[in-house]
Formats: C-alpha cells, sequence, structure tokens
C-alpha cells in the first residue's frame, strides 16, 4: 500500500522543519530552506517564512505553492482589514481569517501547515493551523517532517523567560538536530524575529 | 426658470439632484427624523450610556422598548423615525456583529458596525426606485478601542460623538450636553445625565418624564437595560434637587 502523499512510490509533499516559539521579548518564526521531491532537492533556498503584517508573521511546511497561494491572500485580506477598521489586526484573528481560507478549501484542500505568530496589543502569541484549519493556540511548536526529533529539543530547552536571542539559539538548535536526522530538512534556516517594535528577517547559511 | 428650485420639481425620484445641487427626498427624511422622540447616546471611561423618550401606555408590556435595540452584548442602539425601517437595519446589524466573531474571532468594534449600516444607508439615497431610511440611528458600545458613541443620519453619513442627541428634542440636549460633558464623569453621573437631558426634552414640550436607558460598562463589556423603577429613582432624585 502506498503511504499518504506518495504516488507510484514518489513522494509529492516537501518536508520542512518549522518551529514557533513565544519568548519574553516576542515571537521567533523560523524554518529550514529546502524543497524536495522524491530524492531529489529541488531548491536549497526556498522560503517557508512569511511576513503578513509588521508585527505578524507565518511559517509554514508542506507545498511551497498552497503556503505562497495562503499567505498572500490572508495578507490581502488583513490589508483591507487595517484600512477598513483602522487598526492593526490581532495575531488571533489573523490566525482565525487563515483558519476560514482553510476551513472554505476544505474538499480540495490547501496542503499547508502553518505557525502564525506575532505581537499585538495584548502581547506575543502563536497559533497553529492543519490542513482543514483548526487554530489552536501554544506558546511553543513545530510542525514538518522533523517535527519529532526538533520538538524534543524544544521542550528540553524552553522557558517562558527566554529572551529573544536565547529563543533563537534553542530554535536553531532544534532545527539543526532536525537536518541532522530528516532527510527533507536542511540548507539553511530562515528567521523572522517579531517584538513589539518590528520584525527582523535573518538567514543562516550550512 | 429660478435657479433654486421649488421642492416639488426634484423629490419625485431621489437620484435626482435639484439645480441647486439638492437630495429633497433625503432632506425629507431626516426632517422625519427631527420630528420623532429624543435618542441620546454619551460615552465617558466607565462605559457608555443610551437613553431614549420612550412612552409606555397603560397596557402595553413594560419591560418592551421599541427604541433601544441590543446589537450585540457590547454594543447597543437607540432609533429615531421609522421603527419599521429601523428594524430592518437593526437586524442586519446583528448579522454584521455575529459575522464578524465567525471570521476574526472578536467581537465587532462599534465604528465597522456603524459603518456598515450607514453603508445600507447610502446605498438607499442613489439606486432607482427605492426610498431612503427614515431612520437615524445611535451606536453606543465599548470594543478593543474604549468607549465609543456613533450618530448616523439618513442620508448614510456617521460621526464619533462624546455626547449626541437626535430627534425632536435633539437642540434641548445637545445644548445642555455641551454646557454639562464632563470628561471625567463616572458612570453613574453619566447615567443620571442622561436622564436629566431627556427629562428636559419632554418638559420642553410639556410631556411627562418617561424614557428608557441602557448602559455599558467599560467593566463588563455587557449591555443592561435600566428597569423602570431605577429611571423613575432617578427622576425623583432630580425633582429633589431643583
Amino acid at each position: 500500500m502506498e503511504k499518504q502523499g506518495q504516488q507510484g512510490g514518489y513522494l509529492w509533499v516537501p518536508g520542512a522543519t518549522t518551529v514557533g516559539v513565544v519568548c519574553k521579548d516576542g515571537v521567533v518564526l523560523a524554518s529550514e530552506k529546502r524543497v524536495s521531491y522524491g530524492y531529489l532537492i529541488v531548491s536549497k533556498g526556498a522560503k517557508k517564512v512569511f511576513k503578513i503584517t509588521d508585527c505578524i508573521g507565518a511559517a509554514c511546511a508542506g507545498l511551497v505553492s498552497d503556503m505562497q497561494i495562503l499567505v498572500r491572500e490572508v495578507e490581502a485580506y488583513v490589508n483591507l482589514f487595517s484600512l477598513d477598521v483602522g487598526r492593526p489586526i490581532s495575531v488571533r484573528s489573523a490566525a482565525k481569517l487563515m483558519s476560514n481560507l482553510l476551513f472554505n478549501n476544505r474538499l480540495a484542500p490547501l496542503i499547508t501547515q502553518t505557525i502564525v505568530g506575532g505581537v499585538d496589543e495584548e502581547g506575543a502569541s502563536i497559533y497553529v493551523l492543519d490542513v482543514l484549519g483548526s487554530v489552536i493556540p501554544d506558546t511553543y511548536t513545530v510542525v514538518g517532517s522533523g517535527t519529532e526529533v526538533a520538538i524534543g529539543v524544544v521542550e528540553e530547552g524552553y522557558r517562558e523567560s527566554m529572551t529573544m536571542e536565547e529563543a533563537k539559539d534553542l530554535v536553531t538548535r532544534a532545527i539543526k538536530s532536525a537536518v541532522s536526522r530528516d532527510i527533507m530538512s536542511g540548507d539553511g534556516i530562515d528567521f523572522l524575529l517579531i517584538t513589539k517594535e518590528g520584525m527582523t528577517e535573518e538567514t543562516m547559511k550550512f | 426658470m429660478s435657479i433654486f428650485a421649488a421642492p416639488g420639481a426634484y423629490d419625485r425620484a431621489i437620484t435626482v439632484f435639484s439645480p441647486d445641487g439638492r437630495l429633497f427626498q433625503v432632506e425629507y427624511a431626516m426632517e422625519l427624523v427631527n420630528r420623532g422622540a429624543t435618542i441620546l447616546g454619551i460615552r465617558c471611561s466607565e462605559g457608555v450610556v443610551i437613553g431614549a423618550e420612550e412612552n409606555v401606555e397603560p397596557l402595553e408590556e413594560e419591560e418592551y422598548s421599541w427604541k433601544i435595540f441590543k446589537i450585540d452584548e457590547h454594543v447597543a442602539s437607540a432609533i429615531v423615525g421609522l421603527s419599521s425601517d429601523a428594524r430592518i437595519l437593526i437586524d442586519q446589524a446583528r448579522v454584521y456583529a455575529q459575522s464578524n466573531k465567525l471570521t476574526y474571532d472578536e467581537p465587532i468594534d462599534v465604528e465597522v458596525i456603524t459603518k456598515r449600516i450607514c453603508d445600507i444607508k447610502q446605498l438607499y439615497t442613489q439606486h432607482a426606485g427605492v426610498r431612503p431610511f427614515g431612520v437615524s440611528i445611535i451606536f453606543a458600545g465599548v470594543d478593543k478601542t474604549g468607549t465609543r458613541v456613533f450618530g448616523t443620519h439618513p442620508s448614510g453619513t456617521y460621526r464619533g460623538f462624546k455626547a449626541t442627541a437626535q430627534g425632536a428634542g435633539r437642540e434641548t440636549v445637545v445644548g445642555m450636553l455641551r454646557e454639562e460633558y464632563k470628561e471625567n464623569m463616572n458612570l453613574e453621573e453619566t447615567t443620571k445625565l442622561a436622564v436629566k437631558c431627556l427629562a428636559k426634552a419632554l418638559e420642553a414640550r410639556q410631556l411627562p418624564p418617561r424614557m428608557k436607558i441602557a448602559v455599558i460598562p467599560s467593566e463588563t463589556k455587557k449591555m443592561e437595560i435600566l428597569s423602570n423603577s431605577k429611571i423613575e429613582s432617578y427622576v425623583k432624585e432630580l425633582g429633589a434637587g431643583k
């Protein structure tokens, strides 16, 4: 029997190791940069971490096309929201918007797991969304094929009182551990570091 | 032909401007609203108060209100003009409030409700074969941005207020509010001011002080309609203070 996500023994869903962590100063979103189909690495420089607003971002695992479409659409709706309502959208509402898009596509789902994270008036928060659009708030989470390895590292080292720098180190360790054991993850890490002052993007090449 | 057209020539269809740039049907709707029973909305840091002149007939159910409606837990509205027109807009506002919860997972902003309702009102000043809504609504509530009061017109314009009034007694009430409104009033004082204003507006037209008042405290963000006995006690207090 074929495994899910396979066709003729060919794996058509790329893997990923994508991490989201809430810390004292804000939120760290990160993902490695590999895209692979079966035994071929299609790209060593893919971006799976996205900016949505100045203080909300998303990090994804799954089909790259689907995550790009999803994030662009959410970005459009979020921009319309802030123009219409006259204030920036909350992280929860942005996550809920994405959840609605995913749920509306449930008969032909977008193959993505997404972590939406950011800082708003209520502070820093992250939400995990599955393929059909469930919205689950969390303080740290991992999605993608490298989850089993990475989550152990994050769980062991996580503290709520972490600074941004400590959280970034923890996330780096977690992704590096996953990269060394998960064949579908690798080639570098993209970070999105979000504080209430704003957001910075960083890239680490292996 | 005179530059200033007399009403009658350009008020058959609302979509037609008169030569001096007026939409008579919309102005007539405003006139209707200006003759209705007074409504008011006041905000303070502790919450919002919304009130309306409302005479309850002896055989009418006491707790029933034709003037004040709950839109959502955190938003109240008062209407002046055609009640039947208002019902349609109130029902729609309630749908928008629930729909916002489904889409954004948070209570709707008062301004957003106001804007949506005014979008509908505006449509009815431009489309052919319809008449404008003969109703002004004051929306008041407590949302993420704080305590908010908005006044709307049949034309579809809206504005944010610290305190506002519409209907037959609006000039009396707005005059009083300008004198007596203070930024630092608490909710109790604000409620008393609302009662005082409405009583005065009624008195000016030789009517008894009958009214409905609703408050939304910032603390609970939940609308409460004041009991008639509570309002009566405020009115009595007012009489004693004179």
